[in-house]
């Protein structure tokens, strides 16, 4: 193809790219574009890269329906994303966490040199896999122009080409990526962006397969059944389960997918940074595994495909773009190079702005504080000085992933992308035990990280520097300073697995042991103990961090001033100081307490600009921090926990006493206004006639009888409630009260034509009990039947146990199973009339509900075969 | 003893966080966390190796079959639990 045509549709591509960023930027000043669970599920979507797009094409036609585990893995982990996610977007959120880096410093004790480890490691991780996007991406140039497609990567013009990516790229993400100094603020720009390239190569990969399978060959029968035919393509059909330790390659490498698909600085910055909203979450769970399930529909064709139609000298890696090539079709090659493209620069876009973020808060700024080269800055020059680092860094991540192009040799898109999996991996037992156990330390998290690192490199990235001819190739065959154990493909000799799962087991195995292990015996710090605290507990009680103040020293107002006013002008931080005050009176905080407090929020606004450990090492260069012991920080703590649940119960001890003025007020007012009402009437017109005058009057009798009634029923209540109540405990016989109560509402139950049953299993079942109190409850079982009941009644009482049983059943519309405990309460029906209307005090359980205790008994409700059962127990031992 | 403190804490947040909304929302977590343990079990071995026949639908080997199946069923699975959240 002409050249010329491919480099103007690239550069249209991109141009398109910038227009739409923009678009997003200036748009999101009204309405945010990407506050949608759509554009978050296809920004997520930057897990398929070129290595999606080429790579798997390529495996899948070497080795089958190996590659698949890549994609099938994040679709087992995305239920989990509902814990393990929602949990780390919280916590992002309270504490303004950007990166993966900050994330796992931040949880034990805002470490810098975690940060530092996690930051380096990454680097080192991930620049290799953007490296091979940039190859990727010149490699599908080439074979556009139909130039040689095995002709290697150095070659002077495909570098050239991929020089001129990374400059666009650069620009782009500088534009968008450090327009604002505040993390908090998402970058909608480059988010959209995202989101439009991954429904451009999901499109374009939907292309070229349906052109594949449909059109080259007659659809999915077709290929299969010729590869079928062939048996040097008959392997790829099925998993190849001839060595042993196939099972555990399989689970591994599903496992690193797992891992990778939230711990990858891009998918982090995605899943969590970018997250607009934690709801946007329970979409992606579905949508992101169907957008990999599409994306994958046509791999296995377009390999067989390619296997079956095309030269051998081909890599497998093109197959996708030399297919339409080879059937002359070009603007299905066009289309398949260009969503390529979108592949490979979405991920070094989020790639790299992710590992520049990570560069800049967790290494550069750390560094430059402890060097003091900051103290050569000006107050107002901070805020410029942070973003100028912010593209540096880019442009060093790009330069490193450019540098490191020109030195490799032929490395699969595959298996470099797959040493970065294991890479990430490393990541996992300190963040996801960082979530659930408290007891896990700063020591034991770096050293987990830095031994599975090393074994990492030992078995992954020593081999690759083996075969560039960097190191002897001996080191392979007769291990390492000639140690057999020490073989970079068969530590300790574990000889027959596959390189990738080798390394991952290793790896992992080291790392979380050393996690545990020296979680264990480690002790923690303040900071650390504080920090596990609310990263295992933030789902309970994540609101109230500020509140949880775990800090002693000395620290000044106007100093922490000062430090803000570096980074935002003096309106906002006078604002946001106005802000602070009005919550600490509002919280009662005793001076130490608003000390502490003081920090936290000024660290908070901080780690806004420069991530929460950079935040920490400013602050605590202005405030003097005191050493808390391990006893102290439990001490607070528990102290604060405590003092927050009886908060809690204050909070909801008033509100009960609010309700109940409320309710009781209302139920007075009903009765009052009718008594006053009526009296005026009286009053107004004594030439009434007497009959008129004697309803009137018996209307004004009966309102005056509810309301003592209800006052009587208040102070009943009030004095259970208190303890003041005095119950007269006799031996009484049950029966004999039921049978009471019955002749009561005998006439009742006969005029509403109600059929009663009435089951008293014991001639006689002896109790302690008052009377008088037991007759009310009884009564008030049974008024509530008559109520609501349909047709049927039945009373039952006999003794099991020891426990002496009374129930009235009846066949209404019952409670439902979740008010069995709150219909109880006081004044329950008041509140929930759309459950039953009203037609008494609504004190009559509550009461009833006392009395039983008194007599420590017990009450309740139960609804089971369309009947709703009323019921106590007495104990009989008298 | 630590990986069962890990997964009881695991556990209890699960059900506390369902605990502390609905009725409804302890349903679901239920209803997910059965989602990833099923394909859990579905795409690892031995369960795999089921599908690993020389079996054929329409000339498509067995095991293309099992993998994409399932996959859309999980897909279709979490759309179910998740549409009235």
């Amino acid at each position: 193809m002409n050249w010329a045509i491919v480099i103007i549709v690239s550069f249209l591509y991109l141009v398109l790219l910038f227009i739409l960023a923009f678009w997003a930027e200036k748009k999101a000043e009204s309405r945010s574009l990407i506050n949608s669970p759509y554009v978050y599920a296809l920004s997520l979507a930057v897990y398929c890269t070129a290595w999606t797009f080429y790579g798997s094409v390529g495996r899948a036609a070497t080795s089958g329906v190996d590659f698949l585990l890549i994609y099938v893995g994040p679709t087992i982990a995305a239920p989990l994303w509902w814990f393990i996610l929602r949990k780390i977007i919280r916590i992002a959120k309270v504490q303004n966490i950007s990166n993966i880096a900050d994330l796992i410093a931040t949880r034990y004790g805002k470490s810098i040199s975690l940060g530092v480890l996690v930051t380096l490691f990454s680097v080192l991780g991930v620049v290799p896999y953007i490296a091979l996007q940039l190859k990727a991406i010149s490699e599908s140039f080439a074979i556009i122009l139909d130039e040689h497609t095995t002709q290697p990567i150095q070659s002077a013009s495909l570098m050239a080409y991929a020089f001129y990516i990374v400059i666009v790229l650069g620009i782009f993400t500088v534009l968008f990526g450090t327009r604002q100094l505040d993390l908090n603020r998402k970058n909608e720009g480059i988010v959209f962006a995202i989101a439009f390239e991954s429904i451009f190569k999901l499109i374009a990969f939907l292309v070229a397969g349906i052109f594949v399978t449909f059109f080259m060959f007659d659809g999915f029968s077709d290929i299969f059944r010729r590869a079928n035919e062939q048996e040097i393509l008959s392997h790829l059909l099925k998993i190849d389960t001839s060595h042993l330790h196939k099972p555990l390659e399989w689970f591994l490498v599903s496992a690193s997918s797992m891992f990778a698909v939230m711990f990858l600085p891009r998918q982090f910055q995605m899943l969590v940074a970018e997250n607009k909203d934690e709801k946007h979450l329970q979409k992606a769970i579905w949508l992101f595994p169907l957008y990999l399930w599409l994306i994958n529909i046509f791999v296995i064709p377009i390999a067989l495909a390619g296997k079956l139609s095309l030269n051998t000298s081909i890599d497998a890696d093109a197959y996708i773009l030399a297919l339409p090539l080879a059937q002359k079709n070009f603007v299905i090659a066009l289309l398949v190079y260009l969503g390529g493209l979108a592949a490979a620069t979405s991920m070094v876009i989020v790639s790299t702005m992710a590992l520049s973020l990570m560069l800049t808060n967790n290494l550069f700024i750390p560094i430059a504080l402890r060097a003091k080269l900051t103290n050569y800055l000006k107050d107002d020059s901070w805020a410029k000085w942070v973003l100028y680092i912010r593209r540096l860094s880019i442009i060093l991540v790009l330069a490193l992933a450019y540098l490191y192009l020109s030195f490799i040799t032929n490395v699969s898109l595959v298996s470099i992308g797959l040493v970065s999996f294991v890479a990430v991996s490393q990541f996992a037992p300190s963040i996801i035990g960082g979530l659930y156990w408290k007891e896990a330390t700063g020591r034991g998290a770096t050293l987990g990280i830095l031994l599975g690192f090393i074994v990492w490199g030992f078995t992954l990235v020593l081999p690759v520097l083996v075969s560039n001819g960097i190191f002897s190739k001996q080191i392979l065959t007769h291990g390492f300073l000639g140690i057999s154990w020490l073989k970079p493909h068969q530590l300790f000799g574990l000889d027959g697995i596959e390189p990738i799962a080798h390394a991952l087991f290793w790896s992992l195995s080291f790392n979380i042991l050393a996690y545990i292990g020296f979680s264990i015996f480690s002790v923690q710090s303040s900071q650390e103990r504080n920090q596990a605290e609310f990263f295992v507990d933030v789902l309970k009680h994540g609101d109230a961090y500020e509140n949880r103040l775990v800090w002693r020293g000395t620290a000044h107002q106007k100093d922490l001033e000062n430090l803000l006013i570096r980074f935002l002008d003096m309106p906002r931080v006078e604002k946001l100081m106005e802000g602070f005050e009005k919550r600490s009176i509002k919280n009662t905080l005793n001076p130490q307490e608003k000390k502490a407090a003081l920090v936290r929020f000024a660290e908070r606004i901080l780690a806004n600009a420069i991530g929460s450990t950079s935040a920490r090492m400013l602050v605590a260069s202005v405030v003097q921090e005191e050493e808390l012991s391990k006893d102290e920080v439990l001490k607070i703590i528990q102290e604060s926990q405590e003092l927050k649940k009886l908060n809690l119960e204050l909070k909801k001890a008033d509100n009960q006493k609010n309700e109940f003025i409320s309710t009781v007020t209302h139920e007075l007012r009903t009765p009052l206004t009718s008594i006053r009402s009526l009296s005026e009437i009286l009053s107004d017109n004594p030439d009434l006639e007497e009959e008129e005058k004697q309803h009137f009057l018996h209307t004004v009798i009966s309102e005056t009888e509810r309301m003592e009634r209800l006052i009587n029923q208040v102070l009943d209540l009030e004095k259970f409630e208190s303890g003041k109540q005095k119950l007269i405990l006799n031996k009484q016989e049950l029966n004999t009260i039921i049978l009471e109560a019955l002749e009561i509402y005998r006439i009742v139950i006969q005029e509403k034509g109600f059929y009663l049953e009435v089951k008293l299993f014991q001639q006689e079942i002896w109790v302690k009990a008052d009377r008088d109190r037991l007759l009310q409850v009884i009564l008030n079982f049974l008024s509530n039947a008559l109520k609501f009941a349909e047709k049927n009644i039945w009373v039952e009482s006999f003794v099991e146990s020891g426990q002496a049983h009374f129930c009235v059943c009846d066949d209404g519309k019952g409670v439902p199973p979740n008010l069995e405990e709150a219909i109880f309460e006081k004044f329950f029906q008041a509140e929930n009339q759309n459950i039953r209307k009203p037609k008494g005090s609504g004190l009559g359980l509550a009461i009833s509900k006392k009395i039983i205790q008194y007599h420590q008994g017990l009450i309740g409700v139960k609804r089971s075969n369309h009947t709703t059962k009323f019921f106590f127990t007495l104990p009989t031992n008298l | 003893m630590l990986c069962l403190r890990m997964v009881k804490q695991y556990l209890y947040e699960v059900l506390l966080s369902l605990k502390i909304k609905s009725f409804s929302m302890k349903k679901i977590a239920q209803k997910v966390l059965f989602v990833f343990v099923f394909l859990l079990f579905i795409f690892n071995f031995p369960m795999v190796s089921t599908a690993n026949e020389a079996l054929v639908f329409g000339f498509v080997p067995a095991i293309v079959v099992y993998i994409f199946s399932f996959w859309l069923l999980a897909v279709i699975a979490l759309w179910l639990i998740f549409r009235k959240v």
